[in-house]
């Protein structure tokens, strides 16, 4: 019995922000309420395993149909925006003012965090870029020195696969991920993005 | 600019300390290991946000408690400042956190503390700037250039994550595969940004610098010694990208790199001689204090406040005519408020009498007890 507990308390623990302390607090919450609530989490969760997946070519999480973000008519724009990861995606499209496609990279390299070029979503992208579809590539790392090092070592591999390349313009907070950034903000950014 | 008051709590081996300061000298006295020197380096941590000693947080923290807090308020031409800098150690659960608070806000980033209180201290270990590895020499420029802009500090900054970064990736890649080209030229191109600006900073500080240092080396020797230094750049903005190239093999096995301004060195020399070798003790001496005053003096120049000077145990450490001319210049050439640090109360009393200083005095020697001036009798 005690091993089950420490189980679940370990599982709530690897969550983002969660520490030992907070996840003793929902497993005993959980498990006091006549396990309803568990139940229902079960439900939910188990709900979506079965139902979304990561998509073969932009790597958004998406549900069984087709990926709304590599639709035709978002392709036939021509734009490829790289973002960090999933939430940048959400971010970009609540500006609305965005309408091409996206490809997440799944981090930014830093050596010192163990993730190097090896540990982004790389192979997917250069395909994409050797399909030549795509006329512009847009960076919207953020402006964290990670992102830097991201974007300039992107922007060199790929030189020779696509005709432009473009990145968000510096208004946007130094040091500071795409996530942080308003709406607003955000969407004058792609509006107005700057040619490298 | 004065410190006017200072508090401490579980800093080092002080539990509660509250001081208010009047006097422009005040006077610590107590026996070795009664914490003289931590409450200079508490100032410093007001000045710096972090130990003169290169000191851990968590190692400046008492013993057996979870967290120090240090708070003092400091006075410049009627202007007044409260500084707070507070540290809670980590556990399994919470990470450690330190804050800086500046007249109640907390400060985002440590570089928006520079300027606000500038000091000088002046202490046994200094003789390293002089004797030591380069890092003394650089670790004495950073402190005063960050002092006066912001934009130094952050390039420093910025190079050395970036340093960090480029050292773990060829750590990471030794002996498996070559590095990858275009994520070296990312590295590098970064790095030279950064450091060209540290070399514009580094060369035009200098030109500030020397003029200042030579005026204050007058203080203690005869016109025919002639002090001066020069920069031993690692690299110039002209050649580093080069030379990050040449030495490419070598820093992918070491996964180190080994040019750029983390390897300059500030050279010191008199009579154009290298200092080390040919200066006497006592001119090595003289050397370190018209550095120290010479900074005093930059950074009066440069932020347009006087920066107090901490001199933890340089009476044992000089000789009586060195020490005489360094009291007489901050006593009658400065307006700065001066923290000396002693073991013995009686010498400090008779050099208190003697220059007619008004000192305030300070005794550590049965938790610390503040001893006004004019009613001091017996230590
Ligand atoms: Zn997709």
């Amino acid at each position: 019995m005690e091993n089950i507990i420490d189980d679940c308390i370990e599982m709530f623990a690897s969550l983002p922000g969660v520490g030992k302390k907070t996840a003793s607090r929902y497993v005993i919450h959980l498990l006091k309420n006549n396990k309803k609530e568990l139940i229902r989490m079960y439900e939910v969760l188990g709900n979506a395993i079965s139902k979304i997946r990561e998509c073969p070519v932009c790597h958004a999480i998406i549900g069984l149909d087709d990926c709304p973000y590599c639709n035709q008519h978002r392709c036939s724009k021509g734009t490829l925006c790289l973002v960090q990861d999933f939430r940048d995606l959400i971010a970009m499209e609540n500006t609305g003012k965005y309408f091409g496609t996206y490809h997440i990279l799944g981090g930014l390299i830093s050596p010192v965090d163990g993730i190097g070029p090896n540990d982004l979503n790389l192979v997917t992208l250069e395909k994409r870029l050797n399909a030549g579809v795509f006329h512009e590539l847009i960076f919207a790392l953020g402006t964290t020195r990670e992102s830097e090092t991201t974007q300039f070592f992107l922007h060199r591999k790929f030189q020779d696969l696509v005709q432009k390349f473009s990145t968000l313009p510096k208004g946007i907070a130094h040091g500071i991920g795409l996530e942080f950034t308003d709406e607003l903000t955000l969407g004058s950014a792609i509006e107005n993005r700057v040619p490298l | 600019m004065f410190l006017r008051s200072l508090s401490l709590l579980n800093f080092r081996n002080h539990h509660v300390v509250s001081l208010n300061f009047s006097s422009r000298f005040i006077i610590i006295t107590g026996n070795n290991g009664t914490g003289k020197t931590n409450l200079l380096d508490a100032i410093h941590y007001l000045s710096m946000g972090k130990s003169y000693f290169h000191l851990r947080d968590e190692s400046v923290v008492r013993e057996g408690e979870d967290a120090f807090w240090i708070s003092g308020t400091t006075d410049c031409d009627g202007r007044s400042d409260e500084i707070k800098v507070s540290f809670v150690k980590g556990n399994t659960e919470i990470k450690p956190k330190k804050n800086i608070f500046k007249n109640g806000k907390a400060l985002r980033v440590l570089s928006e503390l520079m300027g606000t209180f500038p000091v000088v201290m002046v202490c046994p270990q200094d003789m390293e700037i002089i004797a030591g590895g380069s890092d003394y020499r650089r670790q004495f420029v950073n402190e005063m250039v960050s002092h006066v802009s912001r934009e130094y500090l952050e390039a420093l900054i910025g190079y050395r994550k970036i340093l960090l970064q480029r050292n773990q990736y060829l750590k990471s890649i030794s002996g498996t595969s070559p590095a990858d080209p275009h994520l070296l030229e990312a590295y590098d191109k970064q790095l030279e940004s950064y450091a060209s600006e540290l070399f514009r900073f580094r060369e035009s500080w200098l030109q500030d610098f020397s003029v200042l240092f030579k005026e204050c080396y007058r203080f203690f020797s005869p016109l025919d010694e002639s002090p001066s230094m020069k920069w031993k750049f690692s690299a110039t903005p002209g050649n580093f990208y080069e030379k990050l190239q040449h030495s490419l093999v070598a820093d992918q096995w070491k996964g180190y790199t080994s040019v750029g301004p983390h390897k300059d060195d500030l050279a010191f020399y008199l009579n154009g001689k290298p200092l080390k070798p040919v200066a006497s003790q006592g001119q090595q001496k003289s050397f370190l204090l018209a550095l120290k005053m010479a900074k005093h003096l930059y950074l009066l120049q440069k932020t347009g406040k006087v920066p107090p000077l901490l001199l933890d145990d340089i009476y044992d450490k000089l000789d009586e005519l060195r020490f005489r001319r360094f009291m007489e210049w901050l006593n009658e050439h400065t307006r700065a408020q001066v923290f000396i640090t002693d073991t013995l109360f009686e010498r400090m009393k008779i050099l208190n009498d003697r220059l007619g200083l008004n000192a305030d005095f300070v005794n550590t020697n049965n938790g610390v007890i503040f001893y006004s001036g004019d009613v001091v009798t017996a230590g």
